[in-house]
């Protein structure tokens, strides 16, 4: 990868000087391509997780022909080296590609709106994605960095590399250049391989604008370290500070001998608890989660590893655990500025479980999540994961693309009604849930 | 249902106590698991007992049914209990109405009047007089004509108990098909239902409405699958079967209850067992869908067998609760720390408030009337946990 150092060469080459040969471009991508894959191979290696996915959606796929298949192929011997559970059936998947007719629409009609084929491979990427994002796209798409606030570090990391490996082409400048020819073709990438988060929303307007901000006499070296300084302090500041403030303010509101359920997995969450169990809390924690993703077992073992007692939970037997709960402690995806919570699917049940069970629900939340979008319902705005994902998971229909009127579908959040929330937790303080608008407006929007 | 049909082979063969002792172990070894092959089993094996009785007296012959009875209702199944209490209301009914045909006999008072379903006895006399049976008011009960005439009429009503039995497993057997005939009424084309689980019941309801109408079902497939209740056929033939029956079937997660619910016009939930206060128990996971369909405004139906309706009320029904195996759900459990526990229960107990209707296969019922059927099927003198 080209370094920070700020090199001038001419546009057609851009190597940094610092590489011995000068290579053409074509030599050059191939060169990225393996460093890429390598990369790849080893985040991989060291994540345990399933690598990049083999093809979900075979009418996705097919549109992009020769190429794509190629891809697959590929894809799938790498997948036969690696140790993972879920592969098998993937690729099982795979195979019915070709002589598919296409005719049933097995999407569910309720969220056909949301319908869109995702990215799960190189194939068809825009030459201009940097490298780093493609390996973060492929990441995302599998799951491997799933959360709002782990997607918008990792997203804003690869940015940087971004501008970092930037030069202006001559005759241009990087405030009018940069945001619309190379960054744009990142985040279409990114958003073909999972829709983008609300928190990533807020960020990608705020680095545009800072970009916007970058005087165009300014050289090139110093605009591009301005930004990265920028990116590194809006990290600290509108997550990792932030998140270090909510942890500790939740973590005062647990008690000696409280019982705290919670639901899927959230770093914040995860975090007030295990400061209140260092501090010398003694509680216990109820981790409820549900398929496809079984993120609570992640946070289960985690806890369970520091000595905490956990129970864990099926997501069906959630209201069982609440009849001995004393306070839930909920992570966000995002919180509408009608007050209402959008969070993994499931999140609505334990609200309104806890409210019928009377324990308060707290929800843990950086104001980076805030948004002004005001929902109702789970159903105009959602995130509809490739069918086949549902059936992977140990589901009894793993054939189900055969049987015709038979449907899957997994909506991966769902909105909780601002009436089952007693407190949102943030950075700026602990307030209700009409707080909301005020609080986006205060922290996201006096930046825009 | 291969140990019910061993069971039921052994029985016309095997000395009785053999086939008590088979029925009690298969009950507690969970080796006998539907509601249905329960209830079979248990009818089946206690018109035998009534068949094979050497009583003298209705009143023996309760006693008889009281004591195998016992036994097995300590297997911890409800529905076993509830069979049980059926067949001593049915001889008591019986006893009550040879007696009073004997009365009618003496003084041609006609008054007497049995309609299905009015409970019999209303006054005070009935208490004492069902306690001791055969003319309370004879004195001279040693002279031998005497003697024939109580064996002709144990012999009398022995054949009638077997037949009142009969007919008592014949309506438990199409129970379920009576309930699906309730469907058409409660489904209208183009609707969306939801349930959950894979249960048998709401299989069938969902196929009869399919002959008239076509609606679109929403299945929320609780994890993980073992978890689901004995009543539930296999999830891939569950969804198959309502597929080609040419309706729309959507398969989703616990958590994808919620997101649905704003589309769904009616859940249709099947109880496994349930109290007089209109509660039930439901497969783990239902409770939460119908407190999501309640908010939303939606219909909560539950399907069940008046046979499942039994007089026990929140605190005996969540008795009833199983427990299943942490192994389906965390995997293999060999090393499990001390401080880690899996909630791993298999029912929960669905209060009366989230229940809109109670679909039975003599009709629908709101959950507040259930006491009166409770009270139609089973006489007081057997209301006791223990019989």
């Amino acid at each position: 990868m080209p370094s920070s150092n700020p090199a001038h060469p001419p546009a057609e080459a851009p190597a940094p000087s610092s590489d011995p040969p000068k290579l053409t471009g074509p030599e050059l991508k191939k060169a990225k391509q393996a460093e890429k894959a390598a990369r790849r191979a080893q985040a991989v290696l060291e994540k345990g997780q399933p690598p990049p996915a083999a093809p979900r959606t075979s009418t996705a796929q097919n549109a992009e022909g020769g190429k794509a298949a190629k891809g697959q192929q590929q894809r799938r011997v790498s997948n036969a080296a690696a140790p993972i559970k879920n592969m098998p059936i993937r690729s099982q998947k795979a195979q019915p590609v070709v002589e598919e007719p296409a005719v049933e629409d097995k999407t569910v009609e309720v969220y056909r709106h949301l319908r869109k084929p995702r990215t799960t491979g190189l194939a068809g990427a825009n030459k201009d994605v940097h490298s780093a994002v493609l390996a973060l796209g492929l990441q995302m798409s599998d799951y491997t960095i799933c959360g709002s606030s782990a997607r918008l570090v990792a997203t804003l990391q690869a940015f940087k590399k971004v501008i970092q490996s930037y030069t202006t082409p001559p005759g241009n400048t990087l405030t009018r250049h940069f945001t619309s020819h190379v960054l744009s073709p990142q985040i279409e990438y990114l958003s073909s391989c999972r829709p983008l988060s609300i928190s990533m929303g807020n960020a990608i307007r705020w680095l545009k604008l800072e970009i916007s901000k970058v005087d165009i006499d300014t050289p090139d070296h110093e605009a591009k370290n301005g930004l990265c300084d920028a990116i590194d302090n809006f990290i600290r500041e509108r997550v990792t500070l932030a998140g270090r403030v909510i942890a500790g303010s939740a973590a005062e509101k647990i008690r000696h001998g409280d019982v705290i359920l919670t639901f899927a997995k959230s770093s914040v969450v995860q975090r007030a608890l295990v400061q209140a169990h260092e501090s010398g809390k003694r509680f216990s924690v109820i981790s409820v989660d549900d398929r496809p993703l079984h993120e609570g077992k992640h946070l289960k073992d985690a806890l369970i590893n520091l000595g905490m007692d956990v129970t864990y939970c099926p997501s069906a037997a959630m209201s069982e655990s609440m009849k001995r709960a004393t306070k839930v402690l909920l992570g966000a995806h995002a919180m509408m500025s009608n007050g209402r919570l959008y969070s993994r699917a499931g999140t609505a049940k334990v609200g309104m479980e806890a409210n019928t069970a009377n324990v308060p629900v707290l929800v843990l939340c950086e104001t980076i999540k805030f948004t002004e979008r005001a929902v109702l319902d789970s159903i105009p705005h959602n995130e509809i994961p490739p069918a086949d994902e549902l059936a992977l998971f140990g589901g009894a229909t793993e054939n189900w693309r055969d049987i015709k009127g038979l449907q899957l579908c997994d909506p991966l959040y769902d909105v909780t009604p601002a009436d089952f929330i007693q407190m949102i937790v943030t950075e700026s303080g602990r307030v209700p849930p009409t707080s909301v608008p005020v609080l986006h407006r205060l922290g996201n929007e006096s930046q825009v | 249902m291969p140990y019910l049909d061993t069971f039921l082979k052994a029985l016309k063969t095997r000395p009785l106590e053999w086939s008590i002792e088979n029925l009690i172990s298969g009950l507690k070894r969970r080796q006998i698991r539907t509601t249905m092959s329960c209830v079979i089993a248990t009818a089946e094996l206690l018109i035998v007992v009534i068949a094979r009785s050497k009583m003298r007296s209705a009143e023996e012959l309760l006693i008889e049914i009281q004591e195998v009875g016992q036994r097995l209702i300590e297997a911890k199944e409800m529905v076993v209990g509830n069979i049980v209490r059926r067949f001593l209301r049915m001889i008591r009914d019986e006893a009550d109405e040879d007696r009073n045909d004997d009365v009618r006999d003496s003084n041609f008072a006609a008054s007497y009047a049995v309609t299905k379903g009015t409970p019999l006895q209303n006054s005070l006399f009935d208490l004492f007089s069902a306690s001791n049976p055969p003319q309370p008011t004879d004195t001279g009960r040693s002279s031998p004509q005497d003697q024939s005439n109580i064996n002709a009429d144990a012999e009398a009503l022995q054949a009638e108990a077997v037949d009142a039995g009969q007919e008592i497993l014949d309506e438990v057997k199409q129970s379920e098909s009576n309930i699906a005939g309730y469907a058409p009424e409660h489904i209208l084309p183009n609707e969306t239902i939801l349930t959950h689980c894979h249960n048998r019941i709401v299989q069938r309801f969902l196929l009869k409405a399919a002959e008239k109408s076509k609606f679109s079902v929403i299945v929320i497939e609780s994890h993980p699958n073992e978890l689901n209740g004995s009543d539930d056929v296999d999830a891939a033939a569950f969804l198959k079967s309502l597929a080609d029956a040419g309706l729309t079937v959507i398969s989703t997660t616990d958590g994808g209850s919620w997101a649905m619910m704003p589309k769904v016009d009616r859940v249709v939930l099947a109880a496994r067992a349930v109290g007089s206060n209109g509660g039930c128990l439901v497969s783990v996971g239902g409770p939460s869908v119908a407190g999501v369909a309640k908010f939303h405004g939606k219909p909560v139906i539950v399907l069940c067998g008046v046979h499942m309706i039994s007089s026990a009320d929140q605190i005996e029904l969540e008795s009833m609760i199983e427990h299943g195996s942490p192994e389906s759900i965390v995997g293999n459990t060999g090393g499990l720390p001390p401080n880690h526990d899996v909630e791993t229960i298999l029912q929960q107990y669905l209060p009366p408030h989230r229940i809109n209707l109670y679909i039975t296969n003599l009709g629908g019922y709101a959950p507040s009337y259930l006491y009166r059927l409770v009270s139609d099927q089973y006489s007081s003198k057997d209301s006791n946990p223990r019989l």
